[in-house]
């Protein structure tokens, strides 16, 4: 059985009042894992607990096999882990070689491997030339790249990716997801990636957690997450909406009202050819235009984790 | 035309990590690294230090040559009983005016004001500008101690510092020692030399911890050093304004620059032209600061090491 890299048993944390992270119990194993969940659901309190830089209240954490709430266990741990924050964050005046030079000098590289590291991570992440001007003139993308090449500097087993993607344009995204989606699955690194954006997450990682008011909403492999997501079909009508709506509901079916026209129907495993539509299209005495039927979306297991967890989505 | 990326081969690290960084040097050395990268700011900065460091090693160099009796022959020492004694009263009250003691003290106190501002301008932005870019949070992700931190950015400032006031002390203990005939400098008046390096280094160690401390209680480094610059200034104003208004100078012990100013007429030993106050209010003045302002950054720096 492969050991988890992330390991977190009724781990409690709150802020005054406030139930940041609620008896959370989590196991990953390596590879490349998605971290998503609503505003306030305690995702950055998640990683503050994976660097070391915050102490639970209860509960135990262990991240690449250290103990995040001990001196050696701390120091042990951000040599293991690379973390890639969100926002600017970078080092005021120097420039990109500098910066990852002295970032891996400080993580234990020697001072000629800190050098020769920063320039192979540079090389990795695409910034040529520029990594020898100042950063403060550098644009988003470049300013992302060198996040991740200072997180890979001292090349940690697990990476903190928090919003790799934020503020850039579709070129730059599609660069960043190619270096994420490399480094999980051909490098062979264990990535935590915090993401809003889920086609991100579901175009680099293998499995997703997905939290909700300091609990686990879901998690487990994407391909599984995605499978039990109910199918849904796009429903077309031509006549009176609200009464096909009424009879949708008689009849059980779940459903929303897209347009005047327009509606999401959930389909159920007894029922996989929307037969009760259908039923409820005559009753209603509507013409169907159109059945189209919807992908299976990162996106809908995550609604309906939410849902289930009677979280606002 | 399709947007394509070209992967650089990733290479995983095949060496080993330091068990024990050298971080705070690590990060003393970017510090000065960005430091001098402004040049004609460095130059402006260092430049009055500079001229003073020639000015007073002159000024020891000549009262050592009028001590030597220099003057009197360059005054007409040929021109009779009149003029030699008109010259030696001449050479005498020169080389009182020149008394090397008195001279670096005075080198002490102007020195000061310049690697105040020295301290004031490459320390002001250091734990200031980490917190407003978020780079603390890179850094604090590492294996670095809040002590290395502070250690490392305290290092920078202090480099500032010495070379604002401790590397003069040395030029012009050094000139003092070589103009002084038969090496009196060193046999007579050689406890100037240690208690000037002594002074000197406690002053900046003092001046950069203030100046960290203001650093690490803004976001900005111009609030940085407005904050340095009023308590230095602010409390000198308030120290004189209690001194005048109840005619008791201890009041002064308020000012860090008069409170210097007394620790040094005490530690070298130089009579004071108006009323003395107790010294120990002084020394007791700037511990107080000094303790203050580390536990400010202790203060500051556990914060900042949580991610914000």
């Amino acid at each position: 059985m492969t050991r988890a890299i992330l390991e977190f048993n009724a781990l409690a944390k709150s802020y005054g009042k406030i139930r940041a992270l609620d008896g959370l119990t989590l196991s990953l194993p390596p590879g490349p894992t998605g971290l998503l969940g609503p505003n306030g659901a305690g995702k950055t309190t998640l990683l503050k607990l994976c660097l070391g830089l915050l102490a639970p209240d209860s509960g135990t954490a262990r991240i690449a096999g250290c103990d995040p709430t001990s001196a050696v266990g701390r120091a042990q741990l951000r040599r293991a882990v690379g973390y890639m924050p969100e926002g600017d964050c970078l080092v005021p005046g120097m420039s990109g070689v500098e910066t990852v030079a002295m970032l891996g000098r400080l993580s234990g590289l020697s001072p000629s491997d800190s050098m020769t590291r920063a320039h192979e991570v540079l090389d990795y992440t695409g910034l040529d030339e520029a990594r020898y001007r100042e950063v403060s003139g550098w644009s988003t993308g470049m300013k992302q790249r060198l996040k991740l090449a200072q997180a890979l500097v001292h090349d940690p087993p697990l990476l903190l990716l928090d919003e790799p993607t934020d503020g850039l344009d579709p070129v730059g995204r599609r660069h960043m997801l190619e270096l994420v989606a490399d480094l999980g699955h051909a490098q062979g690194k264990s990535l935590l990636l915090c993401s809003h954006l889920l086609p991100d997450v579901e175009a680099t990682c293998d499995s997703v957690v997905v939290l909700s008011r300091g609990r686990v909403a879901a998690s487990g492999l994407i391909t599984d997450l995605v499978g039990t997501a109910r199918a849904r079909v796009r429903i077309d009508i031509q006549g009176d909406a609200l009464a096909f709506a009424r009879e949708l509901t008689a009849r059980g079916v779940a459903h929303t009202q897209v347009d005047a026209t327009t509606f999401a129907v959930e389909l159920d495993a007894a029922d996989p050819d929307a037969d009760s539509a259908l039923e409820a299209a005559a009753r209603a005495d509507v013409r169907v235009l159109a059945i189209v039927p919807e992908r299976a979306t990162l996106e809908a297991a995550f609604l309906r984790a939410l849902e289930e967890q009677g979280a606002p989505a | 035309m399709k947007a394509a990326a070209n992967l650089e081969v990733y290479r995983p690290f095949t060496g080993t990590l330091q068990e024990k960084p050298r971080a705070a040097i690590a990060l003393w050395r970017a510090g000065l690294r960005v430091a001098f990268r402004r040049k004609l700011t460095l130059i402006l900065l260092l430049a009055p230090p500079a001229i003073a460091t020639v000015i007073f090693s002159f000024v020891v160099y000549a009262g050592y040559a009028l001590e030597q009796g220099m003057t009197p022959d360059a005054l007409g020492g040929d021109a009779g009983v009149i003029g030699q004694v008109a010259g030696t009263m001449m050479r005498d009250a020169a080389a009182e005016a020149l008394a090397v003691r008195k001279q670096i003290v005075g080198f002490h106190l102007a020195m000061s004001v310049f690697s105040l501002l020295l301290v004031a301008w490459y320390g002001a932005g250091l734990i200031a500008e980490d917190r407003r870019s978020g780079a603390h949070l890179l850094l604090f992700a590492r294996p670095l101690t809040r002590t290395s931190y502070v250690l490392g950015r305290f290092l920078v400032v202090a480099t500032f510092g010495a070379l604002g006031s401790i590397a003069p002390t040395i030029v012009v203990c050094t000139v003092a020692t070589f103009a002084s005939p038969d090496w009196s400098f060193v046999r007579l008046e050689g406890d100037l030399i240690w208690k000037s390096i002594v002074y000197a280094a406690a002053w900046v160690t003092s001046m950069s911890a203030l100046v960290l401390a203001a650093s690490s209680l803004t976001t900005r480094k111009p609030y940085a050093l407005a904050v340095t610059f009023g308590i230095a200034l602010g409390l000198g104003a308030i120290a004189t304004l209690l001194a005048e208004l109840t005619r008791e100078r201890a009041w002064r012990a308020l000012s860090p620059g008069m409170s210097w100013s007394r620790i040094a007429n005490d530690v070298f030993e130089v009579r004071e032209v108006r009323a003395r106050w107790d010294v120990d209010l002084a020394y007791l003045s700037v511990s107080v600061l000094f303790v203050l302002s580390v536990m400010i950054v202790a203060w500051r720096v556990r914060r900042m090491e949580a991610v914000q």
